[in-house]
């Protein structure tokens, strides 16, 4: 036998015991494959600042989970991002490249209601979607299966605001002004139900195009009207601090509220202390964050040097929830046996334990009355939601 | 009654706002010929100057004209490396891609410098109010509706009574013409642009008290002014103070008299009015064929 022959021999030898090493050894590879988990968030535009809050606090929850040795027999968790541009054709496109590309196996992420109304129509009956912060109801409201939301609603947290300003702040009139979208008609809609029942007269409602950047005279108006209280529906950072400015300059009013989950420190900032006195309401409270949060927000400060947000907590509940179901469930892709693991389980989180009830929405265990005090937030009430 | 006056009050002082803004986009179309899309962005530049500076402990009232001559520079670099290479003697189409594509380059960057979330100026004015007669105005609307007066009214004596006033005026009429009796059209040009843009960042560090300031605060910009701009006739300074302080002094009357919801509508029905029957606009000229 030629040497050359020798060598072809040898190769095809070695060729085959590796082919024989990689089948023997393939089902134990597949078994260590990470769970990738799909994140759509605004990471441009806008709402960039809220898309990297949530990056941060997805990456801090998978960091404990891979920590505590991963799911299902220890595959670790993977995440992978996708800028969904604050808009919804943005949003649909990052979750179909999520979903093909990205071969991920549950979609989450959300901070806009819009946005997240349209990727739903792409994962609808496909796969897992975890909705973290956008809070209109028309989400859960389509009876998607696989679809849960972790924040409250609109209604939820207008029924909790609107119980503490008929209960405790009384007022005898309220005028109403909030931005023409269909988050803030929900709010609307509460509103008038809820001053109808404990007869307060809602002397007027103005809503206004996304477009306005002057309310002198809308507040010219109401002021004319000599309300109680003003109540403001508004979740445009930029917009709402330029309001609150035009009706400091008017002189303000009695009671003054901003619908609840909107007021955010990119509000207060530009708004330069004319917040200050203004109620509102949230799910959230990283300063008293009850018995539950407290390790939560501590162990976030340490690593992060900063308080945790409401958007943090969502999405890192989020990433939690994902995990533990799917961990429970023994599946990373039976959706039907996972979905039906959210909904009969009780999942911890820093907030307590969180329910899911048939149209996969979680009601916040705690809501807290806040004002804004010296250019901050600060809590007024605790309430207990259950 | 005082509600009426308080609304016609609040309508005027709203209206020399939109003057300002509207001013520098009129004075580009009628002399260079450019509908400049990029106008919200200078605005936002404008904006973020008088902020930069005033959060260095400059004064709010120094800040407001560096701020103007900020952009006064990053416009005449502009005009210098794109402007005078695409467009001068081009078509509208081209004026259009051009300066939109300007326009969102400059959001981009604001969002790349500053970040998407809004940021206070503050004035030394703050939210404070003057009152007359049981009327009140807020004193930093009184001090821009002083200040666009004192601006419109400066340029137009300035085009009236200055030779190189003249010349813009000229080349605003008939480039060719001007140029054949010898006057630096090329020059002229450039003077009218990068004063155009200026206009817009002074009225982005004028209204940055009012509106805080954003990356994209100059879209809304661009649309008043555009209104405005149509309204008052394309190219006529006295037309975009008319056209400012009309739809001003209508949006609040309809605000406080008929509805807040279809108040955006009425200045897109005043437009579609003007366009159908008086195209040039309430005091614009027929526009004659440019060259």
């Amino acid at each position: 036998m030629k040497k050359s022959e020798n060598w072809s021999l040898l190769l095809a030898t070695g060729a085959l015991v590796a082919a024989t090493v990689q089948i023997a050894f393939a089902p134990a590879a597949m078994a260590a494959d990470p769970v990738r988990i799909g994140l759509a968030l605004p990471l441009s535009g806008a709402a960039a600042s809220y898309g990297h809050d949530s990056q941060r606090g997805a990456g801090y929850a998978a960091d404990l989970i891979n920590q505590r040795g991963g799911i299902l027999n220890g595959r670790k968790l993977e995440l992978v991002f996708e800028d969904e541009k604050g808009t919804p054709q943005g949003g649909v496109a990052a979750v179909q490249k999520l979903m093909s590309v990205g071969r991920v196996k549950a979609i989450t992420g959300g901070t806009n209601s819009s946005v997240v109304l349209a990727e739903s129509s792409v994962t609808k009956g496909r796969m897992l979607q975890v909705n973290a912060g956008a809070q209109a109801d028309a989400i859960t409201e389509q009876g998607s299966p696989w679809l849960f939301q972790i924040n409250n609603t609109v209604s939820l947290n207008s029924e909790s605001f609107n119980a503490y300003i008929v209960k405790t702040l009384k007022p005898k009139t309220v005028a109403y002004m909030g931005e023409n979208s269909e988050f803030n008609k929900t709010v609307l809609e509460k509103l008038k139900e809820s001053l109808k029942a404990a007869g307060i007269e809602l002397l007027s409602t103005s809503t206004y195009d996304a477009d306005t950047n002057d309310f002198t005279s809308i507040l010219t108006k109401i002021k004319a009207s000599n309300p109680d209280m003003l109540y403001v529906a508004d979740a445009y950072p930029a917009r709402a601090a330029q309001l609150w400015k035009q009706v400091r300059q008017i002189g303000g009013f009695k009671i003054e509220v901003m619908s609840p989950g909107v007021v955010t420190s990119g509000m207060l900032k530009p708004a330069d202390g004319a917040m200050n006195g203004v109620y509102t309401g949230e799910i959230f409270m990283a300063t008293d964050p009850g018995p539950e949060g407290k390790e939560f927000v501590d162990n976030y400060q340490k690593k992060f040097n900063i308080l945790p947000g409401k958007g943090e907590l969502v999405i890192f509940e989020s990433i939690n929830l994902i995990a533990a179901a799917m961990d429970k469930a023994g599946t990373d892709s039976d959706y039907a046996k996972i979905s039906k693991t959210i909904r009969e389980g009780t999942w911890p989180s820093p907030r307590g334990q969180l329910k899911f009830d048939e149209k996969g929405r979680a009601r916040a265990p705690y809501f807290y009355i806040q004002r804004v005090e010296n250019g901050n937030i600060v809590q007024v009430e605790r309430v207990s939601s259950h | 009654m005082e509600l009426f006056v308080q609304t016609l009050v609040n309508g005027l002082v709203l209206g020399a706002g939109y003057a300002v803004i509207a001013v520098g986009l009129t004075l580009i179309f009628g002399i260079v010929g450019i509908a400049n899309f990029a106008h919200g962005a200078f605005f936002a530049m404008g904006g973020y100057a008088s902020y930069l500076l005033t959060a260095r402990g400059l004064n709010y009232f120094v800040a407001v004209p560096l701020a103007a001559l900020i952009v006064v520079a990053i416009g005449a670099f502009i005009e210098w490396a794109i402007i005078r290479r695409s467009l001068y003697g081009d078509s509208h189409h081209g004026s259009l891609i051009v300066t939109f594509a300007l326009g969102q380059a400059g959001v981009a960057g604001l969002i790349l410098l500053f970040g998407p979330d809004p940021l206070p100026v503050t004035s030394p004015l703050g939210q404070s109010t003057m009152r007359f007669l049981g009327i009140f105005v807020t004193s930093q609307r009184a001090f821009i509706f002083i200040c666009s007066i004192v601006v419109l009214g400066a340029l137009g004596l300035w085009l009236q009574l200055s030779v190189k006033g003249q010349q813009v005026i000229a080349v605003a009429q008939n480039a060719r013409g001007a140029l054949y009796s010898g006057i630096d059209v090329p020059w002229i040009r450039t003077i009218a642009f990068v004063l155009g843009v200026g206009a817009a960042g002074l009225a982005g560090a004028l209204l940055a008290p009012i509106s805080t300031i954003f990356p994209t605060m100059g879209h809304g910009a661009l649309i008043v002014g555009f209104t405005v701009v149509i309204l008052g006739g394309m190219g006529s300074i006295p037309g975009a103070m008319f056209g400012a302080l009309l739809i001003g002094v209508a949006n609040a009357l309809f605000e406080t008299y008929v509805s807040v919801s279809w108040t955006p509508a009425l200045g897109w029905g005043l437009v579609i009015a003007t366009l159908l029957f008086r195209p040039q606009g309430l005091l614009g000229r027929v526009q004659q064929h440019r060259h």
